[in-house]
């Protein structure tokens, strides 16, 4: 067993294809995420762009406009008539038609950030000074006594205090579990040299006198220690070049990527021996899978992510990718805790499991 | 036309498998977005909609009794307790966006110099404390208003201005501007499925083709090398012809609501533009990258594109030296025209100039990498004559 094991490093140090899918590609992706999301991370504070308006029927007596027009969020286009503030909304000139003939009546061609500015400022305008025509009719002396009450909305909001999380960092851990599940390739290698049929390879290492169960098994070790070096290699470079952060226990770190790891080869060698066909075709099933398990685990959308919490949550708790996101993401939220135990020794089950279906179907291949 | 025919054998055994994997995974993508997503028609706006919250009301004045209840009408409540590790797992797990807490001794405090504030938590990547606190600065202030103006708060007062909002109406149907959203985001997601698709499936069977022995083979037999290259090339359009016919047809069926549009049109015209243009950019790789590399090369390249072209993240949001370095990109360019096309009411000629402008930069990628892969295979064929 120990040579199989130390052949099996040797091969994989040699083969470019695992290189590449387990090192090159998730720290090449974790640059392309650096740079996508470099201005998300920089400031939460996004100044905002003008908005042109059209505005037809100004008065000078129009609280509304003069709101608007001290508030410099807008830039106003004088329109002659309706029919001209149309033509410049239509020609995307103006994001609204404003017309102050009685208060303000807003017209859009489409629904959108600057368009909910405009609408929840002219409401805003109109409320204040509906309370205060109200006050007025009922206690007129207030006009004299309190300026202060023309002030505008004040704030009674503070955000609670979540120190200085990064809101972009569920897509670094989404990749990790991307790169972790990539180990697939190295367990469906493993797999394939051993089955039947597949190559003159498997054929030669049949006739061999050790079982396939302890060559497998031999293989797997192997591609494990090597895929956990691998993921520890992304990982570093995460958190060191770009400045990734995974809280304050990166012992944690490590035994949930290992985890992760496992459970990633062990599903595809369980994959492998489950498909009889060719090695491209089973190559590419383990591929989407990965990829959508991915997708899922909010690689390429945070929305998706809590999308399928909310509405597939049974799914979220076995989708792998998901599992180990959430894991480091707890991690760096609230420090160890429940649920990072939780999530790691879920992960850890599912492996299992695989590593037990693999074994029964290479035990059963080899019955036959 | 029999390597025409070949060629359709090759990608029928091979090829075909990996190709269905990106459309797939594109499909699929879009139906859980479309049907899941509750803010699906409204993925920018800021509209004060049914955010999903939790009040956590520790004060017991009638101040805070009142905010509270407006909240459950405006707002879709969960009930959750009140310690750190409720609040953390409500966030954590998305059952709520946000979570509001009202302190102790807010009622008392309210109108007077010592005023405490309400207390949001959400989590980071979340920006649905901005709608939280619109609303609740608007009803506070109000009532504030009525506190000093009057002396006491009328709260069926304080509701009714609530309900005072701005007349305002679209210019455009509803229903074309209700599901629009989806539609630019299906339509920007085709990037994935094109790129990824085409890539693989020229990849993998150029490979086959550029076998070196079947080359020569094919150099001393009847078939000109000219009609043997026009084959090859009119077998890779029909196949990027078909994909683009598979992912047009799935979005009607996902979103049939104004699909002869003029606005559906021109996304139409848009997505066959950046077809070609992928179909070259496949071609060039196909030229020199090895079979065995296919799959890593389509994977990096489609995701790269996609990721630093915005169709993953909004393009308002990518830093500016994506955004210079994006001119080599012609994902980017892509999802710009259809973000014009999206915004567009009319489209007389003045209107869809920049679209058009987008579509010609995606023309002139797919003429310089489709120029820079006859090239490397004119060069190859000469090789091989030699």
């Amino acid at each position: 067993m120990l040579h199989v094991f130390i052949y099996r490093i040797k091969y994989t140090l040699n083969e470019r294809t695992a290189l590449f899918w387990l090192i090159f590609f998730p720290i090449s992706l974790s640059i392309f995420f650096w740079l996508a999301f470099g201005k998300l991370s920089v400031s939460n504070d996004t100044k905002l762009d003008i908005i042109p308006v059209a505005s037809v029927n100004e008065s000078t007596d129009n609280i509304v406009l003069t709101a608007m027009k001290e508030s410099e969020l807008f830039e106003f286009k004088k329109a002659d008539s309706e029919e001209s503030a149309a033509e410049m909304l239509k020609a995307n000139e103006v994001v609204a038609i404003a017309d102050f003939s009685d208060k303000v009546k807003l017209t859009f061609s489409d629904k959108g950030l600057q368009q909910s500015i405009i609408k929840t400022f002219a409401d805003v305008c109109l409320r204040t000074g509906t309370t205060i025509e109200n006050i007025v009719v009922t206690n007129p002396e207030v006009l004299l006594s309190s300026a202060e009450l023309f002030k505008g909305p004040q704030s009674f909001t503070e955000s609670a205090p979540v120190s200085d999380v990064s809101n972009i960092v569920v897509f670094f851990y989404a990749l990790l579990a991307n790169c972790a599940l990539m180990g697939a390739t190295l367990g469906s290698d493993c797999v394939n040299q051993l089955q039947r049929g597949q190559s003159e390879l498997s054929e030669r290492l049949g006739a061999a006198p050790l079982s396939r169960i302890k060559m497998f098994f031999a293989s797997i070790s192997a591609a494990l220690i090597f895929h956990c070096i691998a993921t520890m290699i992304t990982c570093l470079f995460m958190r060191y070049v770009l400045d990734i952060g995974f809280g304050s226990s990166f012992g944690a770190v490590v035994l949930v990527c290992c985890t992760g790891s496992f459970t990633g080869i062990m599903l595809g060698s369980f994959v492998s021996s489950l498909i009889k066909a060719r090695e491209t075709v089973k190559g590419a099933v383990l591929i989407a899978f990965i990829m959508l398990s991915s997708t899922l685990a909010g690689m390429m959308s945070i929305e998706l992510k809590y999308m399928v919490e909310e509405k597939l949550p049974i799914l979220a708790k076995i989708n792998p990718s998901t599992l180990l996101t959430d894991a480091l993401q707890s991690l760096y939220y609230y420090g160890i805790s429940g649920k990072f135990y939780t999530n790691t020794l879920i992960l850890f089950v599912v492996g299992v499991i695989l590593t037990i279906g693999t074994a029964l179907n290479i035990k059963l291949h080899e019955a036959e | 036309m029999k390597i025409y025919s070949l060629f359709f054998q090759v990608v029928r055994r091979s090829v075909f498998p990996a190709m269905i994997m990106f459309i797939a995974v594109t499909v699929f993508v879009s139906i859980l977005v479309t049907n899941f997503s509750g803010q699906s028609a409204e993925t920018d706006a800021f509209e004060i909609s049914k955010l999903s919250l939790a009040v956590i009301n520790r004060d017991s004045s009638e101040i805070s009794e009142k905010y509270s209840d407006y909240l459950i009408s405006c707002c879709k409540i969960k009930e959750i307790e009140d310690n750190e590790e409720a609040m953390n797992d409500a966030l954590f797990y998305a059952q709520v966006n946000c979570i509001a807490i009202i302190p102790e001794g807010f009622g008392n405090a309210f109108g007077t110099d010592s005023q405490m504030k309400i207390q949001i938590k959400q989590r980071p990547e979340s920006s649905a404390s901005t709608m939280l606190s619109t609303m609740t600065d608007n009803y506070l202030s109000t009532a504030a208003m009525y506190l000093k103006g009057t002396g006491k708060i009328d709260y069926d007062a304080v509701l009714s201005d609530m309900n005072v909002s701005a007349e305002s109406k679209l210019l455009t149907s509803e229903v074309s501007t209700a599901n629009k959203a989806a539609r630019l985001y299906f339509t920007n997601y085709l990037t994935y499925a094109l790129m990824g698709a085409l890539i693989t499936c020229t990849g993998m069977s150029m490979s086959i083709f550029n076998n070196a022995d079947l080359r020569r083979r094919t150099s001393c037999s009847a078939v000109k090398s000219n009609s043997y290259l026009l084959q090859i090339l009119l077998g890779n359009i029909t196949v990027c012809i078909g994909v683009y016919l598979m992912m047009i047809i799935c979005g009607a069926v996902l979103y049939p609501e104004d699909i002869f549009s003029e606005q559906s049109l021109w996304w139409y015209l848009s997505s066959f533009v950046m077809a070609i243009t992928c179909q070259c950019v496949a071609f060039f790789f196909a030229s020199f990258v090895k079979s065995t590399a296919f799959s890593a090369v389509s994977n990096l390249v489609t995701l790269g594109c996609c990721f630093l072209g915005g169709v993953f993240v909004p393009q308002e949001f990518l830093s500016d030296t994506v955004r210079k370095t994006a001119i080599i990109n012609p994902a980017f360019w892509y999802v710009s025209a259809n973000e014009k096309i999206g915004t567009l009411s009319s489209f007389d000629l003045s209107n869809v100039t920049p679209v058009l402008a987008d579509m010609g930069r995606l023309l002139l990628f797919a003429l310089l990498f489709g120029s820079a892969a006859m090239v490397i295979y004119s060069k190859k064929a000469v090789a091989d004559n030699v």
